[in-house]
């Protein structure tokens, strides 16, 4: 049968209620009680196969009956094919680069670094599905367990490669299945987004992909190795802070990078970057293209 | 408007999927077509040492509109029935372990390694991708090492088992294809002379 038409209006209520949960919760670790004795168990999930772009979806046919829904298809496949095709060059260029490993290595070093949390028993998976989470939180032997889900993808001009990941705590002992990770009813949750843009970007992706895939891919691996490096630091300051000093961020300056899309408050200026609390409330750093080596 | 509602909730309801379980075997190719191919006499044998997964989770393909995809528990025996596609371009292909002959054709051997199988959708398009890194030699001696990637994009129809398979099996298909060109070039090749 074909399914074409109900997908479409599945992704549009979709983006719909991702839009509508988009912001993320102001949340801090309490100090008081933040170590426990059984430690957490850490789930590192990567729900990618290589490095992707950021395709915007054309859904705007579907408003016009079947005839608009079939025009988006083809819009989006020829979109979805030009992006593979770029990114064919740049995954080429990136073999034996294994993302899924760092991204496990960085997460289990980092945040087993953070001695109150006690990082223990870690796993790994590419299913980050709400029946995955639920399993992996049912099989925690510890009474919370830390969820770190990673995703690295270039814009859709390929004039920058962001890594993020959002880190999560969740108790086990929350009533039903399906609500131990809204966001109510975690202790902590924030996402993070490292923007590493080129240092001289062409105004056509087929020359940024050329950037990128140069050398074996060697800006991108310096890319997300320079964001992989600033995720402790991150990642620690965030839950380390006080609900006061959480507050405060919310008083930064005002803050707008046209070229990368992210407007905000600004958190900190530093030779590495700009860190800007965005408007989704995710913690944004831009990297000074400099800082990438 | 009550019916349109009706429509509407039993498309959403029909799209809730269930996570799919990938073939061992690649899907069958359809009669008709297998009446209209040629027969590929075999030039070349492979024999196929070992087979490896590089992937950190065996279990999980990617996801295709919401649908979770999950590779079968036997994954060395699923690779080994996609390899087995070899012999549809005219290659031979034996495994390590199986009753052997000494071979009448020309023969290579190989390592074969999964580095990346993944599935994936973005609105109405759906994405196959699968990486291998076969490593080649001839009588002991390292040919060469080769990466081949298989990536298909195609419209995303219904998410069904068929058409999800048929995407993986295209993939694979073209992984398939590069490697029969350069076991074709390497099955040429002169023997190395005897020390």
């Amino acid at each position: 049968m074909h399914r074409t038409l109900p997908n479409l209006l599945i992704h549009a209520a979709l983006a719909v209620a991702l839009s509508a949960c988009s912001t993320q919760p102001s949340r801090t670790v309490p100090s008081q009680g933040r170590a426990l004795s059984a430690g957490r168990e850490l789930v590192v999930m990567v729900p990618q196969g290589e490095v992707d772009a950021d395709v915007s979806a054309s859904w705007i046919g579907g408003m016009f009956g079947v005839v608009g829904t079939l025009l988006d298809s083809s819009i989006n496949q020829d979109r979805a094919t030009d992006a593979e095709n770029r990114l064919k060059t740049v995954r080429n260029a990136l073999y034996g680069y294994n993302f899924d490993q760092r991204a496990l290595d960085t997460a289990k070093t980092s945040l087993g670094a953070m001695k109150w949390l006690g990082i223990g028993k870690t796993s790994f998976f590419k299913d980050a599905s709400p029946d995955r989470l639920n399993h992996s939180l049912d099989a925690a032997t510890t009474q919370q367990a830390v969820f770190a889900v990673f995703h690295y993808a270039f814009t859709d001009n390929f004039n920058a490669l962001s890594t993020r990941w959002t880190i999560s705590i969740v108790p086990k002992t929350t009533a039903r299945d399906g609500d131990r990770f809204d966001n109510a009813h975690v202790i902590y949750r924030q996402s993070f987004v490292c923007v590493s843009p080129l240092a001289m970007p062409a105004n056509d992706a087929f020359n940024n992909t050329r950037q990128w895939s140069a050398g074996q891919a060697r800006l991108a691996r310096m890319a997300i190795e320079a964001c992989f490096t600033r995720f402790e630091p991150l990642v620690r300051r965030s839950m380390e802070m006080t609900p006061a000093q959480r507050e405060a961020l919310k008083n930064g300056a005002n803050f707008t990078d046209q070229r990368n899309g992210i407007s905000g408050k600004l958190i900190e200026q530093t030779k590495v970057g700009n860190l800007v609390l965005d408007d989704s409330n995710r913690w944004v750093l831009i990297l000074d293209a400099k800082a990438i080596k | 408007m009550k019916r349109a509602f009706f429509v509407l909730v039993v498309g959403l309801v029909g799209c809730t999927s269930q996570p799919m379980v990938v073939r061992k075997a690649p899907l069958p190719v359809e009669p008709s077509s297998i009446a209209a191919a040629p027969v590929v006499p075999a030039y070349c044998q492979l024999d196929v040492q070992k087979i490896t997964d590089q992937r950190l989770d065996p279990v999980t393909l990617g996801r295709v509109d919401g649908r979770i995809v999950r590779a079968p528990d036997d994954v060395r025996g699923w690779l080994a029935n996609e390899l087995r596609g070899l012999r549809a371009r005219g290659i031979q292909v034996q495994f390590a372990g199986a009753a052997s002959t000494k071979p009448s054709l020309p023969a290579v051997q190989a390592d074969v390694e999964l580095v990346s199988v993944w599935l994936s959708s973005m609105a109405t398009t759906k994405v196959a991708t699968v990486v291998m890194n076969f490593s080649y030699r001839r009588e002991g001696r390292l040919l060469t090492t080769a990466v081949y990637r298989g990536n298909l994009n195609v419209v995303n129809w219904a998410s069904t088992d068929a058409e999800i398979q048929q995407a993986l099996d295209d993939a694979f298909g073209q992984i398939l294809d590069q490697a029969a060109i350069d076991l074709q070039r390497m099955c040429t090749l002169p023997k190395a002379p005897a020390k």
